[in-house]
């Protein structure tokens, strides 16, 4: 499943690029806790995301495979019971005038269960979810720095 | 042996309400996770999220600390623990090595078992499940067939050295030089037979008590052949086989399916011995759709049919790739079932197929209701429409003349199978009348125009039963096996009563009333007097070797078993009788509970009486009497059978063969491409009928399961080698509001060859997907394309309408 | 039946299952349970507490105002919507859709309330709704407020439900004078998914559509207003050719469909406007609402 968006926002590239490694960036969006990193530098967290149903919490690695200032890729895997979700993001930063334009391609594979039950919808609720922790994350990042 | 086997035949052949009935609509029945078992864990699988995978590590580390945690199986375990399961392929895919979790440190389909978790409820042992983190290393993988025969494709099992499980040439008669002189020769570059199962009502349910004190593992749950489960699992956990019990009870379906049920029946065996508890599994619908058993997914490739200008089918050939999944377990049998019914229901003489099985990254096949006979069958039929509409002749007419005819049975075909009896031309007039076939035709003009198509179709097939397991053979020829065979247990409990056992596992088809309607007859009691055996117990020395319920053949040879256990218990009865009433045995006969003297009936001994006198005054008998008579008659039918010749790879390898001829109506929106059925008939001989009523109900179930595979359901995956009808949300099970009220017609053609003249018939050959494709391409017609899957959603109808696959079929002359 | 665990509550007021749902982080609406049982079943999504509304009284009322307007409490079941005389009079096409859809079983349990909140893409209610220009009262911690169907339904299983906001029911106005509406949809087999489906209401006013609605299902973002349809419908004459009008202005709009295990993603687009079609000569052939 392919997916993409963009948004803008005040955070300059270069702080853009170094969130997917900062846990404490990530801490502050309200979607991920637990956030910590691992033995392999990955970072682990809580990824919730919402839906009508009820919150479906995935226990996530966020590893950053490459970023510098015009571009990142992130590999995220989320499992929880018998479902996965493992996406490949790459996120490119434009800077305009007077913020930053970030869009994002993301490519999104569900494994287990949610392959099946959630064919159908798991389109805009995998969009709307990347897109909320990237905004989060962005914006969030001027509140810290 | 024919029906005067039975001393009466009042009630054989009868429509007698189903014995089980009344348990089980009052909620009386006592299914897998019925059984109350004290002190019970429960087992819950991980599972595989990926298609092909390497584990790189597993930590069950979380679990320890939960609530209701009882302990874990991991693979390292199982490779310590189990061989490999037995493999039927012979070199080099029998390197296969399959375990009850994931084997060789790779996971090869989605839903392949990992770990096996236990706890002390299923909400506990399911908690625990979701603690557990495996870590993977996705690799490439392949869910088409056709693309996992390429030389640069994913390995499956990285130690065969390639995809292919099984390949084999079969060639019967001479189609190259039919093709090469035939008038005619038409042409298809691909067919596809998709995925799809039976999905029984209830789950696969497997309890295992582990008894420490005598090392045995006692078995409670649906096992569709419990003496070949008892031998996988025997051999895989070196274990002698006569410590391994298996009891099923009743048994909400199996289709075939269930007899891949030793491969979690071994990891719950497992995890029961090193708990030192008796431990569940309750399969969830999502399961069994993962690895419960699909069917048969076969493609076939550069299909050849030779006619002549007559219209005279002369043969055909073709090259097949059967998509196995990831594991074989029962295959590459497949390979081989198929050619019980090589010649369809058709005179033809040449038959050349190059078969494939091939493994993907899917869930593995197991056999399924038609198995691997539908498939080609479906390919024949298909070929057969093709080839009317083709060349200009009437469907009707082409296939009547090409039917094997009344007076040819028995019946030769190309491989040396032996058709036992039918009437096909009959059975199609009767299948035509069901459906008002000129009516239908009248339909069929008037709706021109109206945006709505009408088109008719036929589906001829057989359902091969009794099989000659020699036919494994001409897949391995070093398999042991060979010939068939069934037991039957019948007695008298000390108060007359008479109790039986049939090594046959009933899962819903009625046979504690069969058994119970000849055992009456032959004793001279009512069925409601006759104690069946609910479902089966391996200690209860009914079975033999191949006993259980698969490839349509209960008719036959369960009863076959069960007549020959009676006939040893009226041997023993009219010995005592006959020595009490100063008779000869010969002069005994049975009638209202009692065993009397032919022509004088103030001579009797009720049952009661040769109960008791047996049971507890053995003195009042002549010693060689008492030493004979134990009122117990065991006994087995043996299917009469040779080895194959297995080099020219020709036998008989199946004993009866019933028929199916169902027509159709139906209705295409030209918009939407959604099909109705209007009008269905089916027409079923299936020999000498036991209850009429439950042939009728075995024909009603196969119909709609057939009507609903070639509508609606479909083991479709992705790319992502991701099933995507993983329950019954995606998994559409026709319903009644699908259906149309299904007409039934019957034609009885007694099998000479059986006890009763009765055939198997419980599979069904599945016709509907024969029928509805040819009634598909009949509504679509001629400037249309042409029908080259056996399931046809809305959309693909919808693009045969807008024509399309054309150029992959060709009349060549 | 294996749930995960949590707290299971019913509330003896609409008041308290929004304190609850306020209060109680992660607690959502149990309604009839037949969309979210499943999902606890398949282990898909983990609430903190059920708030089960479904004995609410208040929730499972049904009421014709003197202008005719018909309200709906949010916990009736399908099975009363159909039964019910009152909507069968003020609102033939909720209690034909509430009568057919899916299975007896279904019916008996499944809530109108829980149908819209949960704006699954394929379910019936939303476009319907839609077209009937229907308002939801809602009641959360700052009190009552009510929101248009158009902006109550958000997206794909989104809705305009804030935190710890219950849907309380369901406003159904009286269809103007002259005023037809016309449901189609193509589902797989007679009982399971909606592949395409299409809610069309018109407006007439002396033999000239005065007003439009146009909506579809079963598409990215369900339910969607088309509307350039709507636009080019206005204006012409009933009994005029709405059919072509609506064909060139359907291929102008932009519907984003998705593929499943049933048809691809341009099957549904396609089939929308087959549905789309049919439901406009359905009006046109006078079927009623
Ligand atoms: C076999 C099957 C087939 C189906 N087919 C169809 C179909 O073809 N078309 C169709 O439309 N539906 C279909 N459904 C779904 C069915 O209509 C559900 O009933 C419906 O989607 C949800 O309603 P419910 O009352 O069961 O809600 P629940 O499952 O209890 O809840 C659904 C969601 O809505 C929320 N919710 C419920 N009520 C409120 C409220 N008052 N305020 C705030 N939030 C609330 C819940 O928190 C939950 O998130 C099918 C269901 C099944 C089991």
């Amino acid at each position: 499943m392919k997916l993409s968006g963009t948004f803008t926002t005040q955070a300059s590239p270069a702080q853009l690029a170094r969130l997917s490694t900062e846990p404490r960036q990530l801490e502050q969006v309200t979607s991920l806790r637990d956030v910590a990193v691992d033995a392999h530098g990955h970072i682990r967290a809580i990824f919730t995301a919402a839906t009508p149903l009820g919150a479906i919490p995935l226990t996530t690695t966020i590893a950053t495979d490459r970023a510098d200032e015009s571009s990142s890729r992130v590999l995220v895997r989320g499992t929880r019971g018998q479902h996965r979700v493992d996406v490949t993001l790459e996120i490119s930063y434009q800077p305009t005038a007077t913020a930053t334009q970030v869009s994002w391609h993301a490519d999104v594979r569900l494994g287990g269960t949610g392959a099946s039950v959630a064919q159908r919808v798991a389109h805009d609720i995998a969009r709307n979810a990347i897109d909320g922790v990237l905004q989060q994350a962005a914006g969030q990042h001027l509140t810290l720095t | 042996m024919t029906m005067q086997d039975t001393a009466t035949s009042t009630w054989t052949g009868k429509t007698v309400p189903r014995k089980e009935d009344d348990r089980l609509l009052k909620a009386q029945g006592e299914f897998g996770d019925d059984t109350p078992i004290a002190h019970l864990g429960h087992v819950v699988f991980v599972r595989s999220p990926y298609a092909h995978a390497r584990i790189l590590d597993i930590d069950v580390s979380a679990a320890e600390s939960l609530p209701g945690y009882l302990g874990c199986l991991l693979p390292d375990e199982v490779d310590v623990l189990t061989d490999g399961f037995m493999e039927l392929q012979p070199a080099p895919a029998d390197a296969e090595v399959d375990k009850c979790l994931a084997a060789g440190g790779k996971v090869r389909f989605v839903g392949e078992p990992v770990v096996a978790v236990a706890g002390t409820s299923r909400q506990a042992a399911r908690d625990v499940a979701a603690t557990v983190v495996v870590d993977y290393e996705p690799l490439p993988h392949v869910v088409d067939a056709r693309r996992a025969v390429e030389p640069e494709a994913p390995q499956v099992h990285d130690e065969i050295g390639s995809n292919v499980a099984w390949d084999g040439v079969y060639d019967w008669g001479d189609i190259d030089a039919a093709l090469k002189s035939a008038d005619h020769v038409i042409e298809v570059d691909e067919l596809h037979f998709h995925r799809f199962s039976s999905t029984p009502l209830e789950c696969s349910v497997v309890t295992v008590s582990y008894d420490a004190g005598i090392d045995t593992f006692n078995l409670i749950g649906g096992c569709a052949m419990p003496q070949i489960t008892t031998l996988m699992m025997a051999a895989a956990m070196r274990h002698p086989a006569e410590k391994i019990r298996i009891v099923s009870k009743d048994f909400g379906g199996s289709f075939g399916v269930k007899i891949g049920m030793y491969v979690p029946a071994t990891a719950v065996a497992l995890l029961s011995r090193k708990l030192g508890r008796p431990m569940r599994w309750t399969e969830t619908r999502t399961e069994h759709h993962w690895m419960g058993g699909h069917g048969n997914e076969r493609w076939f490739h550069n299909v050849k049919m030779a006619v002549t200008s007559e219209g005279r089918v002369l043969g055909l050939s073709y090259d097949a790739l059967d998509d196995v999944g990831a594991y074989t377990r029962y295959e590459p049998l497949g390979a081989v079932i198929w050619t019980q019914v090589a010649n369809a229901c058709y005179q033809l003489q040449h038959l050349k197929v190059h078969y494939r099985s091939i493994y993907t990254n899917k869930g593995p096949v197991h056999p399924n209701r038609g198995y691997s006979r539908l498939q080609h069958m479906w390919l024949v039929e298909r070929m057969m429409d093709i080839a009317a509409h083709r060349l200009g002749f009437d469907p009707v007419q082409f296939r009547l003349q090409n039917y094997v005819q009344p007076e040819q049975y028995p019946y030769e075909t190309v491989n040396g199978c032996v058709y036992d009896s039918g009437n096909l031309p009959l059975s199609l007039e009767k299948a035509l009348d069901l459906i008002e076939y000129d009516d239908a035709r009248r339909l069929q003009r008037e709706s021109a125009g109206t945006g709505k198509r009408i088109g008719i179709g036929i589906g001829s097939t057989l359902d091969s039963g009794t099989n000659n397991f020699g036919q494994a053979r001409l897949i391995n020829q070093f398999l042991p096996f060979s010939g068939n065979t069934e037991g039957g247990l019948v007695r008298m409990g000390v108060d007359g009563s008479v109790y039986t056992v049939t090594g046959g596992v009933a899962f819903g088809q009625g046979h504690e009333t069969t058994v119970a309607q000849v055992v009456a007859d032959m004793l001279g009691l009512t069925p409601d007097e006759i104690i069946t055996h609910r479902g089966s117990d391996s200690a209860l020395s009914a079975q033999t070797g191949f006993s259980g319920s698969y490839a349509s053949q209960f008719a036959v040879t369960g009863i076959g078993a069960i007549l020959n256990a009676t006939r040893k218990l009226v041997r023993e009865i009219q010995l005592v009788a006959a020595s009490i009433l100063g008779a000869t045995p010969e002069e005994i006969v049975l009638e209202g509970g009692h065993a009397l003297v032919l022509g004088d009936p103030e001579r009797a001994l009720p049952f009661a009486a040769v109960a008791g006198i047996v049971h507890f005054s053995p003195a009042d008998l002549p010693a060689e009497v008492a030493d004979e008579v134990g009122l117990v008659g065991r006994a087995v039918y043996r299917a009469p059978f040779e080895i194959p010749d297995l080099e020219r790879k020709r036998g008989n390898l199946t004993l009866t063969y019933a028929s199916q001829i169902h027509a159709c109506v139906l209705e295409i929106d030209e918009e939407t491409g959604e099909v109705k059925i209007l009008r269905y008939g089916m027409v079923d001989d299936c020999g000498t009928p036991i209850n009429p009523m439950i042939i009728q109900g075995q024909v009603h179930g196969a119909t709609v399961h057939g009507i609903s595979a070639a509508l609606f359901e479909h083991f479709a995956y992705d790319d992502d080698g991701q099933l995507l009808a993983a329950n019954f949300y995606d998994y559409h099970a026709a319903t009644a509001l699908d259906l149309p009220s299904l007409r039934y017609d019957s034609v009885v053609s007694p099998s000479p060859f059986t006890p009763i003249g009765a055939k198997g018939m419980g599979e069904g050959g599945g016709a509907p997907l024969h029928a509805i494709a040819a009634a598909i391409q009949d509504a679509v017609g001629g400037d249309g394309g042409v029908v080259l899957e056996s399931f046809n959603p809305p959309e693909r109808i919808l693009g045969l309408l807008n024509g399309g696959t054309e150029s992959t079929v060709r009349v060549l002359r | 039946m294996i749930l995960p665990p949590l707290r299971y509550l019913r509330p003896g007021s609409v008041g308290d299952a929004v304190h609850w749902l306020t209060h109680i982080d992660g607690a959502i609406v149990l309604a009839g349970g037949q969309t979210l049982v499943n999902a606890l079943k398949l282990d898909l999504v983990a609430p903190t507490a059920l708030v089960d509304i479904h004995r609410l009284d208040e929730l499972r009322s049904i009421a014709v105002s003197p202008d005719r307007t018909l309200t709906i409490g949010a916990a009736t079941t399908y099975a009363a919507l159909a039964a019910s005389t009152d909507v069968r009079l003020t609102a033939p096409s909720v209690a034909s859709m509430a009568a057919g859809l899916v299975d007896r079983q279904v019916r008996n349990r499944g809530t109108i309330g829980g149908n819209v909140c949960l704006n699954d893409p394929t379910n019936n209610f939303p476009p319907l709704l839609v077209a009937l220009g229907a308002r939801f009262t809602v009641l959360g911690p700052e009190g009552t407020r009510t929101i248009d169907a158009d902006d109550f339904f958000v997206g794909t299983m989104t809705t305009a439900l804030g935190n710890g906001e219950l849907l309380v029911s369901i406003e159904i106005p009286p269809l103007p004078r002259g005023a037809r509406l016309v449901h189609r949809h193509l589902q797989v087999g007679a009982d399971s998914w909606a592949m395409a489906r299409a809610v069309v209401r018109i407006d007439d006013d002396n033999g000239v559509v005065v007003a439009s609605r146009v909506v579809v299902g079963a598409v990215l973002g369900s339910p969607q207003r088309l509307r350039l349809v709507e636009r080019a419908l206005v204006g012409l004459p009933t009994g005029g050719d709405l059919d072509g009008a609506a064909a060139e202005a359907f291929d102008r709009e932009s519907i984003e469909t998705v593929g499943d295990v049933h048809c691809s993603a341009d099957y549904r687009r396609q089939m929308s406007k087959v549905q789309l079609r049919r439901a406009l000569r359905d009006l046109a052939k006078g079927t009623p609402s």
